[in-house]
């Protein structure tokens, strides 16, 4: 074998084992949570509230997986609009210039920025400054925060990844940047930008830190008043594994919480796979 | 309706690409822009409709003067291009249906009457000799059409928004020879009601359709006239050279 084919062969071995090893990682923390996890997922675990002394111990998760479902609609009624609306300056309208430098790098550092900073910034400014105290809408605030570079940057490089020749067509028939953008590009680039608020949900609905500091509580019914506090998957986990409440209830919860995660991801995946199959 | 150049220069950063251009259009004559590679055409047709000022880095100067009107000193560009059509290299389909595609221009400009729509869609693909084709699907994706096909619709859809000038940009350059065909016949009956400027690489195609020819050298116009003469009996050195295959 010649040395170039050596090389290549090895390359190809070596790429194909990185891929290889994420896979048996991820497949290695779903089957440990599965098998960790079964046994404590069952209606009740699903339907009822924790209960038991310390609490958490018995009955199950719903407050929880309702607080973090109204967690993940709030923060993308929150990041949605205005992500997007930033992503198309960004991709549409900006000219390079020094105002669309400065935006792309704050979208950038804001996405760089560690989940906890954001969510001690909230708790100053939404919970003791605005007067919201630990509530829905301060920890919807933080998550919405926290996903919008995630939107912004999803939405833009779904708008710039859009056949370019379509801006030229339209604009040289004489008709205007918006038409073109809401007949044409907006349409085209609905899977990427579905994926990605998808995505940014996803990440809103494993995010800890921001709302431990906002929104969370030990136990409450999560009745989805803006101005009280809600139970939330991430944060009961936290609480029952660090307290050492109970380990079974733990790695249930991590396995609902993972499981929402997936449900998200797959259906982002699969609207991303339908754009590419209609491009 | 006719076409002026009056002195337009074009420079991008330091480099001259068109030097002090003074060209006319006539009405429904067909124009054939040739030279080697690199030469201008492009950059020409494009500032005919400002299109070129979409790309950042152009200095225009000058005049275009569309009906003694001065198209540079007209604020709206939506104006100036829906009257100067510009069909590009590269057969495109919006990602519409064959029928949305003709008529999106049409829409925005606000037509809104469905029978009228339907009749502008039905002439404008009759007059790109397309509608025998696709007058049975006139709701399916356009992308399902051949290269030639959508050039013919690129055709309809600048015709949709009624032009006075038709620019074409090497409109044949990824066709067949039968889809070359094609256009260059439906061309031809074009130019009956339109002034037509054709760029084009492929000097058999100025020879066979168009009734004044261009030869542009070094953003220069070398020479123009009837496409006969210019071909017979070439009146420059670098013509000549260009038309018998030594200039590239």
């Amino acid at each position: 074998m010649s040395l170039r084919r050596l090389i290549d062969t090895l390359c190809l071995a070596i790429f194909w084992l990185a891929g290889l090893l994420l896979l048996i990682i991820l497949l290695g923390i779903l089957g440990y949570l599965i098998y960790r996890g079964h046994s404590a997922i069952n209606l009740e675990f699903l339907l009822a509230s924790p209960k038991g002394l310390p609490l958490g111990t018995e009955g199950g998760i719903l407050p929880a997986i309702k607080g973090t479902l109204c967690l993940i609609m709030l923060a993308v009624s929150i990041a949605a609009l205005p992500g997007l609306a930033t992503a198309v300056y960004l991709a549409e309208y900006a000219h390079k210039n020094v105002i669309s430098q400065i935006i792309n790098t704050t979208v950038q550092c804001m996405a760089g920025l560690p989940s906890i900073v954001t969510g001690l910034f909230c708790y100053a400014l939404f919970v003791v400054r605005m007067g919201f105290g630990i509530s829905l809408l301060a920890g919807g605030l933080a998550l919405g925060m926290m996903i919008f570079p995630v939107v912004v940057v999803t939405a833009r490089d779904a708008l710039l990844a859009v056949n370019k020749h379509y801006r030229i067509v339209g604009t040289s028939l004489g008709v205007s940047k918006s038409y073109i953008l809401v007949r044409i590009l907006l349409p085209q680039a609905a899977p990427g930008i579905i994926g990605g608020i998808l995505l940014a949900m996803g990440y809103a609905a494993g995010a800890t830190a921001p709302i431990m500091v906002t929104v969370a509580a030990i136990a409450t019914p999560s009745t989805g008043d803006l101005f009280q506090p809600v139970m939330a998957l991430p944060y009961h986990l936290y609480i029952l594994f660090s307290q050492q409440v109970s380990l079974d209830k733990a790695y249930g919860t991590a396995l609902v919480l993972v499981s929402l995660l997936l449900i998200l991801n797959v259906i982002a995946m699969c609207l991303r796979h339908q754009k590419r199959r209609e491009g | 309706m006719s076409l002026q150049m009056e002195d337009l220069q074009v420079s991008f950063g330091n480099s001259k690409i068109l030097e002090s251009m003074n060209l006319s259009f006539s009405k429904n004559k067909l124009h054939a822009i040739i030279g080697p590679s690199g030469c201008g055409k492009t950059t020409l047709l494009k500032s005919l409709n400002r299109t070129l000022e979409l790309d950042k880095g152009y200095q225009i100067k000058g005049k275009v003067n569309l009906s003694g009107e001065n198209i540079y000193e007209c604020k709206d560009t939506s104006w100036v291009r829906k009257r100067i059509g510009l069909v590009f290299q590269t057969p495109i389909a919006l990602p519409l249906s064959i029928k949305e595609n003709v008529l999106f221009g049409v829409r925005y400009f606000g037509e809104r009457n469905k029978a009228k729509l339907n009749v502008i869609c039905e002439n404008c693909l009759e007059q790109a000799g397309l509608w025998e084709e696709v007058k049975d699907k006139l709701n399916h994706p356009a992308r399902e059409l051949s290269g030639g096909q959508i050039q013919r619709l690129s055709i309809a859809r600048v015709l949709a928004v009624s032009p006075e000038i038709l620019l074409l940009d090497e409109p044949c350059s990824n066709l067949d020879p039968s889809a070359t065909k094609i256009i260059e016949g439906l061309l031809k009956k074009l130019a009956k009601q339109l002034t037509i400027i054709l760029v084009t690489h492929n000097l058999f195609q100025a020879k066979r359709i168009a009734d004044i020819t261009i030869f542009l050298m070094n953003g220069q116009v070398i020479e123009e006239g009837e496409t006969e003469a210019l071909f017979a009996n070439p009146k420059e050195q670098e013509t000549r050279d260009f038309i018998s295959g030594l200039t590239w």
